[in-house]
């Protein structure tokens, strides 16, 4: 991968682009170690994955929950509302289904532990 | 018996305001010109007066073919199908040979930082590169093994390989381009193009479709009288100086000059004597080229035009070429050409999106465009910031989509940044270039 620095930052990065054409930048460096998905963006800057603070990346993983909840999460909370208020049936087994979605998010999306 | 033909004729406010047939002629009496029509167009379009041209603009080229379409991307040089070089091919004969598939070149990054001069295979089968100072021209080969050597005798191009110094392995056209590249990274930059002129060692060409105006002395009302000259061969000229800079004139035929110590001057007035020996001057007044040799007296006017200048070593090499830029002249009717000129070209070229507070710099005259992508339910917002002034901010509170923003106009040199928010994680940016930009 080729990485763009300016200011002894790392301000753009690519597995193919050597050039970053139009980039105001000061040098560009070769990556022979890493990828593109090694990298992630925090204030202003491109820096690895593990090196991404704990906090920061933890607030990141509350906000893609977040999302979650709401897209796949919250229509089942819907349904089993629906169902206890009307007394159906199978309003438990839709607890089970809303519970199991929020689970299987937070499963998928783990906080980072500091160390 | 002779029949006189006269087309419809009037002034400019009566032109302007006539729609003619398809293929109809009219004569504009103010301006002296003739305009067809389409049987559409209002006013028709106005043909360039020879003499427009003619009125201020004088010893320089007004017009450059561009058959050479070169591409630098990512490394890879490419010159594009539909491209036409010229190759020697025998005493007094040259061929134009349209390419008609992409040739690319490309060199690995641990090469040296240098430049490397860049031609065809007379087949068309491939591209190919050496230094400069590898490069010759001449009646006597170089004797050397990996050089190309243009034999000015036989008119060809010759390239010898690794193992051989007296047969070359193939033939090729004259140099297209000069590049350099960067260690770390290969091909960085393309220095220099050769459309319709050029160099190769010592020699300098001139290809067909290369237009000039030479100076010729002045009308009676005082603008300048030039011959407009446009090459329908291909003119070479051999440079015999040594360590110095050198003028290159074009008439008919290519010509030089040294040009060091004064001796190629310019003046408002030609002064009565030279101020020394083997000078060329331009005269301003009399719109006119001057020569003095062997003694400070002018001799001869000349009816060249200067196209170029270059810088000479030690055996007549060229090792700077310098051409003067085109001058072009459009006519003010010219309103739907003029218009084209500022609208989006074809080509966008991908960029890379930088993170947050990124600044880019515009290659040409064009425009930028960006699509970006985010994700996560918060606010997520960007700024656009250009020629340092903040000029429009986006926001949204959608998830999981990605949002085109409109394109962003910008001059050549001028820079944008985008500032955005955590939530927008990428983004697809493009140049393009507008029509008329270099």
């Amino acid at each position: 991968m080729y990485k763009a620095i300016k200011d002894n930052k790392i301000i753009a990065i690519s597995d193919t682009d050597s050039e970053f054409l139009c980039l105001v930048k000061d040098t560009v460096e070769t990556d022979e170690t890493h990828t593109t998905a090694d990298y992630d963006q925090y204030n202003g800057e491109y820096i690895l994955k593990e090196d991404y603070p704990v906090e920061a990346r933890n607030e990141q993983i509350r906000a893609e929950r977040q999302a979650r909840y709401v897209e796949e999460s919250d229509p089942l909370r819907l349904d089993y509302d629906e169902a206890l208020a009307r007394g159906q049936d199978n309003a438990e087994e839709l607890k089970e289904q809303w519970l199991a979605s929020k689970d299987k998010i937070r499963e998928e999306l783990p906080y980072v532990v500091g160390e | 018996m002779t029949r006189t033909i006269q087309i419809l004729r009037g002034t400019t406010a009566q032109n302007n305001a006539f729609t003619g047939s398809a293929g109809e002629l009219t004569m504009d009496t103010d301006k002296k010109t003739v305009r067809i029509h389409d049987g559409s167009t209002q006013g028709g379009h106005e043909l360039v007066s020879v003499s427009k041209l003619n009125s201020d603009i004088t010893n320089c080229i007004t017009e450059i073919p561009q058959d050479i379409k070169l591409e630098l991307n990512a490394g890879v040089l490419t010159l594009k199908a539909g491209s036409k070089v010229c190759v020697p091919n025998g005493v007094n004969t040259f061929d134009t040979l349209i390419i008609e598939n992409d040739l690319t070149l490309t060199v690995g990054t641990s090469v040296h930082t240098a430049s490397f001069m860049l031609w065809v295979k007379s087949d068309c089968s491939a591209l190919d590169s050496l230094g400069p100072n590898l490069v010759f021209s001449g009646t006597t080969s170089p004797g050397q093994a990996s050089t190309l050597w243009y034999d000015t005798t036989n008119n060809l191009i010759k390239r010898f390989g690794p193992n051989s110094s007296t047969t070359p392995e193939y033939t090729t056209s004259f140099p297209i381009a000069i590049f350099t590249t960067t260690t770390g990274v290969g091909v960085s930059s393309i220095a220099q193009v050769f459309n319709g002129l050029g160099y190769i060692g010592s020699t300098v060409f001139a290809l067909p479709g290369l237009t000039i105006a030479r100076p010729n002395g002045r009308n009676a009302d005082g603008t300048c009288k030039n011959i407009i000259t446009t090459l329908t061969s291909v003119q070479t000229g051999v440079i015999a100086d040594t360590n110095r800079r050198v003028a290159v004139f074009l008439s008919d035929t290519l010509s030089s000059w040294g040009a060091d110590k004064g001796n190629v001057r310019c003046y408002n007035f030609l002064p009565s004597v030279a101020p020394h020996t083997f000078v060329t001057a331009y005269s301003y007044y009399d719109n006119q080229w001057h020569r003095c040799t062997s003694s400070t007296t002018w001799s001869s006017v000349e009816t060249f035009a200067q196209i170029a200048h270059v810088q000479v070593d030690s055996n007549s090499r060229i090792t700077s070429f310098v051409p003067k830029v085109a001058v072009s002249v459009v006519d003010y009717n010219d309103t739907e050409f003029i218009a084209r000129q500022a609208m989006p070209g074809d080509t966008a070229q991908a960029i890379t999106f930088g993170a947050s507070g990124t600044t880019y710099t515009a290659p040409a005259d064009g425009f930028f465009i960006l699509r970006a992508e985010n994700s996560g339910l918060s606010n997520h917002w960007l700024n656009v910031t250009a020629h340092g002034q903040f000029i429009g901010n986006y926001w949204a509170q959608v998830a999981n989509n990605s949002f085109g923003l409109p394109p962003f106009f910008i001059h050549s040199g001028g820079t944008i940044r985008f500032d955005y928010g955590s939530d927008i994680w990428g983004g697809t940016l493009y140049f393009v270039k507008c029509v008329g930009a270099q």
